[in-house]
């Protein structure tokens, strides 16, 4: 329990000092400056091992595990951050540039390596930002958006990080490449930074958010087609559940829609060439084969003849509940001259311990065994089904029994 | 060409097989290939068949060429009636799946569908269990198992005899692939609601939600 106490105590310090930990992250590389406002987050995040720090005059500095949770929770954050943030650096830098090159005509040497400074800080600032947008578009590629459950929500998280990605695309398509190599100057290291460097991770950043969006749109179209699909699978039970008797049919239209255009099997016979002695062997192995399947042992019975029937023990028949539940059904039908009988329907009503196939084998027999003035009051409808194989054959998948009413003599 | 794959691929078509990259790979391969595919057409037009193909092109079958003709409207009529006479089960299952899947997304050809997933939906929700139990009452997947794990069992087995799903791994695994039908069978629902004149449930709901 000592150990449930400790996390819940590092969660509710994590809690506390949120805004102060999240400006930490975002703002000052994950350290804590000393100040009266980070005294006791940095003493709570120590006692905790969420932070560290190497000597007592240095900051405190968060530790992994707190970073990494903060990566997870604010990747959506930080990817629209970096999207936006990527335009400002690059002025940025432009502004610290200009500021350089004033100071360097001027010859006012330690403002223009001042301002070298803060030109190259804010290019690697401008390089993070772009290593960190394309990271997140593919962390979505990769999970495919499959963290949101729902799909309505999953395509529309999908459209907004693609039109992110446009966006992001469109504002590096703007960045003007010509104008870096303007800017560039005599510094060796300054050239290389915008010569090079800067002009090389754009067009990485370019061909990876392209493959990016390219990847975005496939998924929301697949994402679109599994929403029609489900939209149609349950509009159409919706629409069985309005409607109890619907069966589908164009039997209204003469033609036939293409869509339902798939042929019947055609049946592919074939017969063993008996004269060709190439079979010879093969025929006479079938043979052997089917003659040893088919050898049953035959139990042997021998009857003896009664002398006398009388002195037999009498056996008491059991009555056979689905021959006395076929006799209920059909003492119903012969009173409801009104009514039909699904043998189905009515199977499911009796609690009978055997298949469909018998209950309707049964129901007919005992129509079949009715005297033959009753069985003409009782008409026989059959449900059938086309054998998919043998299509001259049909399945009988049900049974209705009506009244049929008598004939004026 | 291939004539082994192309005598299978043919006989298999006009045994009214649809062929998929999960069912019969090596046919699917032979189809996909539009000089391939011309050759089994060239073959099959002089028994009035062509070479049909799902709006999503993942499952080829076999098509009449002339649908005019009264016999084969007839043919065609009847398979239709086949396919829809047990509809509802079918689509209540799809239902069911979806939900029960990880991704949550309709089962399309080449998903994998796990037994496992379906029980522990049975298991956790009641409501789940309900619809199971319903499934299994119905003429599709008519089952008097006991449990949920054999009712679930049995409509597998169902969906594997009627072609929807193939089993895959070893044997009692549990996992099973969804073949090629699907996409056929999305094709005609989208033909069934159209010609019923179906709305949408989204669209029923925003419509009232504007009311």
């Amino acid at each position: 329990m000592a150990g449930n106490q400790d996390a819940k105590d590092c969660l509710r310090a994590i809690h506390h000092h949120a805004d102060v930990l999240l400006d930490a992250y975002h703002h000052h590389q994950n350290r804590l400056f000393d100040g009266d406002d980070t005294t006791s987050v940095s003493k709570a995040m120590l006692k905790h091992h969420l932070a560290w720090k190497i000597d007592d005059d240095d900051d405190v500095v968060l530790s992994r595990p707190l970073t990494n949770l903060f990566d997870t929770v604010t990747r959506s954050h930080r990817i629209s951050m970096a999207n936006a943030e990527i335009g400002s650096l690059w002025e940025e830098m432009m502004e610290q540039i200009d500021y350089y090159q004033e100071a360097d005509k001027k010859g006012a040497l330690r403002d223009a390596e001042m301002f070298q400074e803060h030109a190259f800080e804010a290019g690697f600032r401008l390089l993070d930002s772009l290593k960190l947008a394309i990271a997140g578009y593919s962390h979505y590629i990769n999970s495919g958006f499959t963290e949101i459950r729902d799909l309505d929500l999953r395509a529309r998280k999908n459209a907004d990080m693609l039109k992110q990605a446009k966006t992001f695309n469109d504002l590096l398509e703007s960045f003007d490449f010509s104008e870096l190599e303007r800017k560039a100057g005599h510094s060796s290291e300054l050239r290389r930074l915008l010569r090079k460097v800067i002009p090389k991770s754009i067009g990485l950043c370019l061909s990876e958010l392209s493959y990016a969006i390219g990847n975005l749109r496939s998924l929301l179209h697949e994402v679109n087609e599994q929403r029609t699909k489900t939209r149609l699978v349950n509009s159409l039970l919706a629409h069985y559940e309005r409607n109890d008797e619907f069966i589908p049919t164009f039997d209204d239209i003469n033609s036939v829609p293409e869509v339902c255009n798939r042929a019947q099997p055609l049946l592919l016979s074939s017969r063993a060439d008996l004269d060709n002695p190439l079979y010879e062997v093969e025929l006479s192995d079938l043979a052997r084969s089917i003659e040893s399947s088919q050898a049953r042992d035959v139990e042997e019975h021998e009857a003896s003849p009664v002398d006398n029937a009388m002195d037999i023990a009498s056996v008491e028949q059991i009555p056979d509940p689905i021959w006395d539940a076929a006799r209920q059904v059909l003492e119903v039908v012969k009173q409801d001259s009104q009514g039909a009988f699904s043998a189905l329907k009515i199977y499911d009503v009796f609690d009978l311990e055997c298949g469909h196939e018998l209950w309707m084998l049964a129901l007919v027999n005992t129509v079949n065994s009715l005297k033959a003035q009753e069985r003409r009051g009782i008409h026989i409808t059959y449900t059938e089904r086309i054998d998919p194989i043998f299509n001259g054959n049909a399945w009988v998948s049900d049974v209705v029994l009506s009244s049929q009413p008598r004939s004026a003599p | 060409m291939d004539s082994e794959v192309f005598k299978s691929t043919t006989q298999a078509l006009l045994r009214s097989e649809i062929i998929c990259a999960t069912t019969r790979p090596a046919e699917y391969r032979f189809l996909e290939d539009a000089e391939q595919r011309r050759e089994v057409e060239q073959y099959l037009i002089r028994i009035d068949r062509g070479v049909g193909v799902s709006r999503d092109g993942v499952a080829f079958y076999c098509s009449y060429l002339d649908i005019n003709d009264n016999d084969t409207k007839s043919a065609i009529r009847s398979q239709f009636k086949e396919l829809v006479f047990d509809l509802e089960p079918l689509l209540r299952w799809l239902r069911f799946a979806q939900e029960a899947g990880s991704l949550n997304k309709p089962i399309e050809a080449g998903d994998l569908v796990k037994l496992s997933d379906h029980l522990s939906t049975a298991e956790r929700s009641p409501d789940k269990r309900h619809e199971l139990m319903e499934l299994t009452k119905s003429k599709l997947f008519k089952s008097t198992a006991q449990t949920d794990s054999a009712r679930i069992e049995q409509i597998m087995k169902v969906l594997v005899e009627q072609g929807y799903l193939t089993k895959t791994g070893e044997a009692a695994t549990g996992l099973y692939r969804a073949t090629g039908k699907w996409s056929y069978l999305y094709d005609v629902l989208e033909f069934v609601k159209q010609h019923e004149r179906i709305e949408d449930e989204a669209d029923t709901e925003e419509q009232a939600e504007m009311f």
